[in-house]
C-alpha cells in the first residue's frame, strides 16, 4: 500500500481520529499543567509559610530583650539587682538570667517549626540574625557557597520578605526588635527534585492517558465510520444486473438514514430504469427476431430443393413483407432514439399546426376511402414553436390509428382549436374502442391492445409510444379517453407561440 | 409422424409446417395456444412445436394446461433468448427450447430426436434384418443399395421401426401420417405399405390380419 499523506486528510475516519487526538491531548496538557501549577504553588505557599513563621519566632525572641541591648548585640548585658520590696520580704529570686551565650545558644529554629526539610539531613532551613549595623549575632546552617554579604546587602523591611534567590534558595527577611536583621532561608532542592518527579509522572500518567484516548478514539471513530463504509459496501454491490438490494434503514443511525433512503429512492429509480431498459431491449429484440426468422425460414425452405417459380415469388413476398416490418421496426426504433436524446438536434421553428394537420389529412385520405371512413376536420388557425417532421409523424399516426380500429362506414373528426393559450388537437373516431384494463398502457412501448390485429395493420407496437414522446419534447400532454365499441378519443395540448 | 405447430406469425407458421410436410410429417397448424388445446384434444401427436409470445393464450399458458393432460414432447420455439426465459420454458415442461432466428435443419433434428427419444430409443440409425434406416438423413438402404422412399413411405417405416414389436393399426398410421389438411382415404396407407415393400425387397412389415403392421426383431 503507498501511504499518501493527502489520503489521511481526505479520510473521514482518519480526521476524526486527528482531531480527536489533538483534543484530548490539549485536554490533557491543559489539565495536567494546571494540576502541576497547583502543586508547585502549594509546595512553595507551605515553604513560605514556613519560613515567614521561622522569622517571626526569631523576632519573638528578640523582643526578649530591650532594644538597645540587642542593637549593641548584646554586650551590655548584665544582671540587674534583686528588687526589695517594702515590707522587708524579698520577692522571689529571680530566674537567672541567661548569659550572652546562654541565650545565642538557644536562639534557634525550634524542631517544632512546619519547614518541610525541618528535620531532614538536606535542605535544612538556615538563618542569619545580625545587628542593624551588621555584627553578626548567629548563624546556623548556612549552605555551601552562600555569601552572607551579598544577603545582608539587600533591603530589610519590618514586614517578612520574601525573596528567591540564585542556586535554589528562598527566603524571609525582616527588621527585628533594634533594627536587628533577620534572615531564615532554606535551599529548595528537595522541592525542585519533588516537582520534577511529579512532573514526570504527569507526563507519563497523560502519555499514557493520551495513548488510550487515542486508541479510543480509533475505535470511536472506526465506529462512526462503520455505517458508511457499510452503505458503500452495499452500493458496492449494486450493478447493473443486479439492483435489488437495498440498505436496511433499521441498521442505520438517524443521522445517516436519511442518506440511505435517499440512496434506497436512488437504487429504486436506477432499477426501475434499467428494468425498463431491459424489458425495452428485449421486446425490441424479439419484434426484430420474429421477422428475421420468418425470412431465414422461408429462404432456408426454398433453397432446401428445387421450387416452381410461383413456390419462389411468394417466399420472396414473404420475405418482403417481413423486411418492411422490420424496416418499420428500426425507424420507429430510430425515433424514440431521437426523442430520447438531448435536444440538440431537434430543430424548432413556427409553424401552422393547422397546416400540418390538413396535409396529413390530405395524404390519408385515400387510405380513409378505401376503408369506407370518412374524415371530418374542423380546424382554426394555431401557431406553436415545433418540430415539424415529428409533429406530422405522430398526426398521421394518431389518424391512422383512428382509421384502421374503426368500423367501416365510420367516421374520423379532427378538430384544432386553442384553448387558454393551448393548442388543442382532438382525434375522435367512433371505432372499436380499447376497454379500461389496456387503456393506461398504451403508451407504452411495444404495448399491444390487441397484438394479431396490429400485426394485420403493420404496426409496430411504437406508435403511440412515439406520439407521447413528440407531445413531451413539445412540453405538451397527450391524453386518451376511450369507451368499447362507442370510440376513442386522443387529445393533444400543446402550447401556442407567442412573440 | 404428426407434429402440432403453435405459432401466431402466418408467414413463420406456414412456413414451418410446409417444411415439416415435405420432411414427410404430417403438421397441423395452430395460431394461439387456445386454438392450439383444441387441435391436441382432437389428434395425438408425436411432437409439439410452440411459439411463447402468442395472443389469446400464450406458450406458457398452453404448456400449463397442456401438460396436465399429455407428455407428448414440445419444442420450444422463442425469440426470448436469455437464460431465465429458456430455463423457465423448460420448467413449465417443454422438453427443447430454440430461439429464434433458429436454422430449419436444426429444429429437425430437435424434433427427430425429442420424437426417437419419446419412443423409447436414442439411436439415429437402426438395422434390422440388413435394411439400415437413418432418422436423420431420412436415408433407406438395404445393404449397399439404396432405397428411394417418398417422404410419405419413409414416415410410415419410421413409424413402424419406431414402434417395433408392437402392432400399429392402420387408423395410427393414418393419424401420425395425415394432417387435418388432408382428405385421404385410410387405404392409402395399404398402398403405401405395399409401396415400400417392393422398393425394400425384404419383407420387415409382417401384416397382421384385422389389426394392422408390425416389425418385430
Amino acid at each position: 500500500m503507498v501511504w499518501d499523506i493527502s489520503s489521511v486528510f481526505k479520510s473521514l475516519r482518519w480526521k476524526l481520529q486527528f482531531f480527536y487526538s489533538a483534543l484530548l491531548a490539549t485536554v490533557i496538557t491543559f489539565s495536567g499543567s494546571v494540576f502541576y501549577y497547583q502543586v508547585w504553588r502549594s509546595t512553595f505557599a507551605e515553604v513560605d509559610r514556613g519560613l515567614e513563621a521561622a522569622a517571626l519566632y526569631l523576632d519573638v525572641m528578640l523582643r526578649s530583650f530591650p532594644p538597645p541591648a540587642i542593637q549593641q548585640g548584646f554586650d551590655m548585658l548584665s544582671i540587674s539587682p534583686p528588687i526589695v520590696k517594702p515590707d522587708g520580704s524579698s520577692p522571689p529570686p529571680p530566674r537567672p538570667r541567661r548569659s550572652k551565650e546562654q541565650f545565642l545558644e538557644e536562639l534557634r529554629l525550634p524542631k517544632e517549626l512546619n519547614i518541610p526539610g525541618m528535620n531532614g539531613l538536606r535542605d535544612q532551613p538556615y538563618f542569619i540574625v545580625t545587628t542593624s549595623n551588621d555584627k553578626l549575632l548567629k548563624k546556623d546552617f548556612l549552605p555551601p557557597g552562600y555569601s552572607e554579604e551579598d544577603s545582608l546587602g539587600r533591603s530589610f523591611y519590618p514586614r517578612p520578605s520574601l525573596i528567591t534567590l540564585k542556586n535554589n534558595l528562598r527566603e524571609v527577611r525582616m527588621i527585628g526588635p533594634g533594627g536587628a536583621k533577620i534572615i531564615v532561608g532554606k535551599p529548595l532542592n528537595q522541592e525542585f527534585i519533588r516537582l520534577r518527579n511529579i512532573a514526570f509522572q504527569f507526563v507519563g500518567i497523560g502519555f499514557v492517558f493520551l495513548v488510550f484516548g487515542v486508541g479510543a478514539s480509533f475505535a470511536i471513530a472506526s465506529r462512526m465510520v462503520r455505517p458508511i463504509t457499510q452503505m458503500s459496501a452495499t452500493a458496492e454491490l449494486l450493478s447493473e444486473k443486479d439492483l435489488s438490494k437495498r440498505l436496511d434503514p433499521n441498521q442505520i443511525d438517524s443521522e445517516l438514514a436519511g442518506l440511505a433512503d435517499v440512496l434506497n429512492r436512488l437504487f429504486s429509480r436506477l432499477d426501475a430504469s434499467f428494468s425498463r431498459q431491459r424489458q425495452f431491449t428485449a421486446d425490441a429484440s424479439h419484434e426484430l427476431r420474429t421477422p428475421l426468422t420468418v425470412i431465414r425460414s422461408v429462404s432456408e425452405l426454398s433453397l432446401s430443393q428445387p421450387r416452381s417459380s410461383q413456390e419462389y415469388q411468394e417466399a420472396i413476398e414473404v420475405s418482403l413483407k417481413a423486411s418492411e416490418r422490420m424496416t418499420n421496426l428500426v425507424d420507429g426504433l430510430l425515433a424514440l432514439a431521437r426523442l430520447d436524446s438531448s435536444s440538440a438536434d431537434f430543430h424548432l421553428q413556427q409553424i401552422n399546426l393547422n397546416d400540418l394537420v390538413s396535409e396529413s389529412i390530405s395524404l390519408l385520405g385515400p387510405m380513409a376511402s378505401e376503408k369506407q371512413i370518412s374524415l371530418v376536420s374542423e380546424l382554426h388557425a394555431v401557431q406553436i414553436l415545433g418540430n415539424a417532421e415529428s409533429l406530422l409523424r405522430m398526426i398521421d399516426n394518431l389518424i391512422t390509428n383512428a382509421i384502421i380500429y374503426n368500423k367501416p362506414g365510420g367516421e374520423v373528426v379532427i378538430t384544432l382549436d386553442c384553448e387558454n393559450n393551448k393548442a388543442s388537437l382532438k382525434i375522435k373516431d367512433n371505432g372499436v374502442g380499447i376497454t379500461e384494463e389496456h387503456l393506461p398502457f398504451v403508451f407504452e412501448r411495444f404495448y399491444r391492445v390487441d397484438k394479431a390485429r396490429s400485426r394485420i395493420s403493420g404496426g409496430s407496437g411504437l406508435g403511440l409510444a412515439i406520439c407521447k414522446g413528440v407531445v413531451e419534447k413539445h412540453n405538451g400532454a397527450i391524453t386518451v379517453q376511450s369507451v368499447v365499441d362507442v370510440g376513442t378519443t386522443f387529445q393533444i395540448q400543446l402550447p401556442v407561440w407567442k412573440d | 409422424m404428426r407434429i402440432l405447430v403453435v405459432e401466431d406469425e402466418p408467414d413463420l407458421l406456414r412456413t414451418i409446417a410446409k417444411a415439416l410436410r415435405e420432411k414427410g410429417y404430417a403438421v397441423d397448424e395452430a395460431t394461439n395456444g387456445s386454438e392450439g388445446l383444441s387441435y391436441a384434444a382432437i389428434s395425438r401427436y408425436d411432437a409439439i412445436v410452440l411459439d411463447m409470445m402468442m395472443p389469446v393464450m400464450d406458450g406458457a399458458q398452453f404448456l400449463g394446461s397442456f401438460r396436465k393432460l399429455y407428455s407428448t414432447p414440445i419444442l420450444i420455439l422463442s425469440a426470448r433468448d436469455t437464460v431465465a426465459n429458456r430455463v423457465n420454458g423448460l420448467n413449465l415442461g417443454a422438453d427443447d427450447y430454440l430461439t429464434k432466428p433458429f436454422a430449419m435443419p436444426e429444429l429437425f433434428a430437435r424434433l427427430q430426436a425429442l420424437i426417437r427419444r419419446s419412443l423409447g430409443t436414442s439411436e439415429n440409425i437402426t438395422t434390422i434384418r440388413g435394411v439400415t434406416i437413418n432418422f436423420g438423413s431420412r436415408l433407406v438402404n438395404v445393404g449397399s443399395r439404396s432405397v428411394d422412399l417418398t417422404a410419405k413411405e419413409f414416415s410410415i417405416l419410421e413409424m413402424l421401426v419406431l414402434k417395433k414389436n408392437r402392432v400399429v393399426t392402420r387408423t395410427e398410421i393414418y393419424e401420425h401420417v395425415y394432417d387435418a389438411n388432408e382428405d385421404s382415404m385410410s387405404n392409402l396407407v395399404d398402398v403405401h405399405i405395399s409401396n415400400i415393400r417392393k422398393k425394400i425387397e425384404e419383407d420387415i412389415i409382417e401384416t397382421r390380419r384385422g389389426l394392422g403392421y408390425i416389425i418385430s426383431v
